[in-house]
């Protein structure tokens, strides 16, 4: 029926307005509110996609409107699929086709677009623009859909919170002045299957030189969190070896500081009581764990969370952050953790159109001085970064985009 | 008729006359089937064994009315059959057709879809069953009509075995088969019907003794089967166990030994899929109380005793999977304590009697972890076990109050959770440094795992409470809906019944 795109910076209350929109009466609610991290979102009684759309099948009120549309964003899924086993563009589409089989007037859809890959997201939207609803999107990616008929509402940050963009920009100022050596990466035969799943990677060798940036771009599920995750160790290859500077090296087996791994959803990754505590975790175990990286960035705790403007949240509890926050504090710790490769999984998901360009800056001032960068994304906003590689993951091998 | 059920589709008049109970079974309907199975089991394992002593190893049946029984094993070299003769003699073609037409054009599906197996629509959907009205009439698919993913169609399953109908050549024959059933003349104690009825009660034998054949029809020895039996027993349920009579169809026959076509793959698939377990939600309260009896009974003269009647009731609302996986689940851990605690005391009080005696006496600490393993195993097997998604119907049909039926299934859902989450914990520590390569490693920061796990596992707990739950309202469920099953209800209820009493027993003695 209508679309309005809630557009305006981080922290300035999109999502508050979101869930008012959604539920504006405690007792009653008028709409569905779809949380950013799809997970969340799930009932949390399936195990299966099948069981899943079963549930969301089940309530009386919610037959009516199954037949609301014909489109089925998750007619590729295998209904026996484990909904563990979904990469995050997979949860999304499941989310939203859950969501459909509901009949109220509303759908309230908050950054959630964004982990689609671009084919997936237009699709998305122009599903949702067909559906005779009132729907509501928060999406940092709002300004460069195809959006007719549709309205914008712009909301502003309000006075007293912090500006964590400016604050990316002054740690990637910090960063100037920094050279650190990082070893080059290879990878030289990879296989890598599944037990009983599909193979991710076959006689995959490609080389990763430290100082460059490198742009993943691969459709959901194709492999790149398993890349990241046989890089930091906690896979194991079946076939082939990594080396290091030329040298074998077996991260499920080593102690070695390589990898630092950005998970796309932070609260993964995020520990301890509060948010300084994390950071001041990470950065003990860093110093006194051997690592690939000769040099440092110089930065300690105090002072890294003084240049990125999260005074603010200094005490607050990890998993009490906002999302935002939590994720540019996921950002963050990489800087303490003294690894010689930084590997980020949508690390501007939830940002705005600032805030993607001051990570930009910081990844590029990060290669410049002398780490090796990988970005998982499936957006544009990192297209500017000067001397960026795009690497994709087609049939089942890493290869740079457009050779 | 015994062992009919299961096979293919077919009239009532392939199977002769005189025995109304062999009318045919179409579509395979499990609940026949197993009916039956469990009926011949013990009589079919008796006189296989007969037939394998009076006839060696070469084949099934005698010399005489080779010509109305085609053997398994040896091709019939006196009066060889063509297939077309053979067709002819059988008519299993056109009358299964015609049974298949007349359930297509019940459900009105295509003519031309006769070749029925697993996984196809038309297989499920339509029952023609004995039991049905007058023998062999169709009926659609009921609620409470068990699914049958499991079930081969051994004789009708591909187009070469229609072709070669009721004589297929020796090379087709070291699967399961099924004989033709000799035509008029010979019923009651007729030597062509006895010869028809060891070669199929042969086959049965195959089938539970998990023989299988080479391409001259000799039987061996398969290691693999038995071991696959169990692994599907345990993977899919009771159903599939051996003695119910499905083992051959679960494994042998669709591992593509004799089938190498492309439904050896499908129906691979077929077999292999989790089957849905449809188990009665009283015999899971039972359970679930037995459990918590056990868990709180005191002493070693009611454990053995309350630990018998929780696998009794198992079984005897026909929860063999439970039982199953109870036994699988426990044992080790009960073993291994026991091996444990004995190692410990036989240290401190040397190699005697006396760490044994300490074990089991009553009061002993170890009894107590026993009283808390089968307990709590039974409790969560009870409630936790139900297939994908059902959970939470399988708590409001029964009554429980929508935020009490929430809180257990999402504590059984949690597991799988908290499952993915403590993997992704450890990526994490890993990732930052915290966690050494090595099991050991992981062991030794078990609390940093445990603790990042936990974390995550609640705060996404809690935004889904508050967005999914609280916010859309997703616990606005229907009303509790009727259970249908009403045998299995009965059957749980006498099963809750007679566990309630003997644990009140046992708790009276106890108090005593």
């Amino acid at each position: 029926m209508s679309i309005t795109y809630h557009l305006g910076p981080n922290l300035s209350g999109r999502s508050e307005a979101l869930r008012n929109v959604a539920w504006p009466n405690a007792s009653r609610p008028d709409g569905i509110y779809l949380h950013p991290n799809p997970v969340v979102n799930f009932s949390g009684f399936a195990r299966t996609v099948a069981g899943e759309t079963f549930l969301h099948n089940m309530a009386p009120a919610q037959q009516a409107s199954t037949n609301s549309t014909d489109v089925n964003p998750v007619s590729d899924l295998a209904p026996s699929q484990s909904l563990l086993t979904l990469s995050g563009g997979q949860q999304v589409r499941l989310v939203l086709a859950c969501a459909l089989r509901s009949s109220r007037p509303i759908l309230c859809v908050d950054g959630l677009l964004e982990q689609l890959d671009p084919l997936a997201r237009g699709a998305a939207i122009s599903m949702l623009s067909e559906l005779p609803r009132e729907i509501h999107i928060a999406d940092n990616y709002g300004g460069l859909v195809a959006r007719a008929a549709a309205r914008d509402r712009l909301h502003h940050r309000k006075p007293g919170i912090p500006d964590l963009n400016a604050g990316l920009a002054d740690v990637a100022r910090t960063l100037r002045g920094v050279r650190v050596n990082a070893p080059d990466l290879e990878l030289r035969n990879i296989g890598f299957r599944y037990k009983g799943g599909a193979t991710v990677f076959t006689d995959t060798s490609f080389v990763l030189r430290a100082g460059r940036t490198y742009l993943l771009q691969a459709p959901n599920g194709s492999g790149k969190s398993t890349l990241a995750r046989l890089l930091v160790g906690v896979l194991r290859p079946n076939a082939g070896e990594i080396l290091v500077a030329g040298c074998r090296h077996a991260p499920h087996r080593s102690e070695l500081n390589l990898i630092f791994y950005g998970f796309q959803n932070h609260q993964d990754q995020l520990f301890g009581r509060t948010a300084s505590e994390y950071l001041e975790k990470v950065a003990a175990r860093a110093a006194i764990r051997p690592t690939f990286l000769e040099g440092s960035v110089g930065l300690d705790v105090a002072a890294l969370i003084g240049a990125s403007r999260l005074d603010h949240f200094r005490d607050v509890e990890p998993f009490e952050l906002p999302s935002f926050v939590g994720k540019r504090l996921s950002v963050i710790a990489a800087l303490a953790s003294r690894s010689p490769w930084l590997f980020f999984d949508e690390p501007s998901i939830g940002s705005d159109t600032e805030g993607r360009s001051a990570l930009g800056d910081l990844f590029h001032r990060l290669a410049e001085a002398g780490f090796g960068v990988v970005l998982v994304s499936h957006g544009s906003e990192f297209d500017n970064i000067p001397g960026i590689q795009r690497i994709t993951i087609r049939e089942s091998s890493l290869v740079l985009e457009g050779v | 008729m015994p062992g009919e059920a299961g096979t293919s589709v077919r009239s009532n008049r392939t199977q002769g006359g005189g025995n109304k109970g062999a009318k045919a079974s179409a579509f395979c309907s499990i609940d026949l089937h197993r009916q039956n199975a469990m009926r011949e089991s013990w009589v079919v394992v008796f006189i296989s064994f007969r037939v394998l002593r009076a006839h060696g190893s070469r084949g099934y049946g005698g010399p005489s009315h080779a010509y109305l029984v085609p053997r398994l094993g040896r091709p019939n070299e006196r009066y060889p059959i063509g297939s077309r003769r053979a067709l002819h003699r059988t008519q299993c073609r056109p009358r299964s057709r015609r049974v298949h037409y007349k359930a297509a054009d019940l459900l009105g599906r295509r003519r031309n879809d006769h070749i029925c197996y697993p996984g196809r629509r038309t297989s499920v959907e339509g029952i023609c069953s004995r039991s049905a009205g007058r023998g062999g009439q169709l009926r659609h698919r009921r609620a409470f009509d068990q699914p049958r993913d499991h079930v081969v169609h051994p004789h009708a399953d591909s187009d070469s075995r229609l072709q070669h109908a009721g004589c297929p050549p020796a090379s087709a024959r070291y699967d399961f088969w099924r004989p033709r059933r000799p035509r008029g003349g010979h019923s009651g104690h007729s030597p062509g019907r006895w010869a028809w009825r060891r070669s199929w009660l042969g086959q049965c034998a195959d089938n539970h003794l998990c023989l299988r054949r080479n391409h001259r029809g000799w039987r061996f020895r398969d290691s693999r089967g038995s071991l696959e039996i169990w692994r599907n027993a345990l993977q899919f349920g009771a159903r599939n166990w051996p003695s119910f009579g499905t083992a051959r169809q679960n494994h042998s026959a669709c591992r593509g030994s004799g089938v190498t076509d492309g439904h050896a793959a499908s129906c691979s698939l077929a077999v292999r899929r989790p089957v849905e377990m449809r188990a009665s939600m009283l015999s899971r309260i039972a359970l679930g109380l037995a459990g918590i009896v056990v868990a709180t009974s005191m002493g070693r003269d009611q454990l053995a005793p309350a630990a018998a009647i929780v696998l009794a009731a198992y079984l005897g609302a026909g929860e063999h999977r439970l039982a199953l996986r109870l036994a699988t689940t426990i044992t080790p851990i009960i073993l291994f304590s026991g091996i444990l605690w004995l190692l410990v005391d036989g240290i401190t009080l040397e190699w005697t009697i006396e760490p044994m005696r300490r074990l089991i006496a009553a009061n002993a600490n170890f009894l107590s972890l026993l009283r808390a393993l089968v307990g709590s195993s039974a409790i969560v097997l009870a409630f936790a076990t139900v297939p994908d998604g059902e959970a939470l119907v399988a708590l409001r049909q029964l009554r429980i109050p929508a935020a009490a039926a929430t809180v257990l299934a999402a504590g059984a859902t949690m597991g799988a959770t908290v499952a993915e989450n403590s993997m992704r914990s450890i990526t994490a520590l890993r990732a930052q440094g915290f966690l050494a390569p090595g099991k050991l490693a992981l062991l030794r920061r078990l609390g940093s795992v445990a603790a990042l796990t936990w974390t995550t596992s609640l705060s996404e707990v809690v935004a889904r409470a508050e967005g999914k739950w609280g916010g859309n309202g997703f616990l606005t469920l229907p009303p509790p809906q009727p259970i249908r099953d009403r045998p299995a209800a009965i059957r749980g209820s006498c099963v809750l019944f007679s566990t309630a009493v003997v644990m009140g027993l046992l708790m009276a003695g106890a108090g005593r």
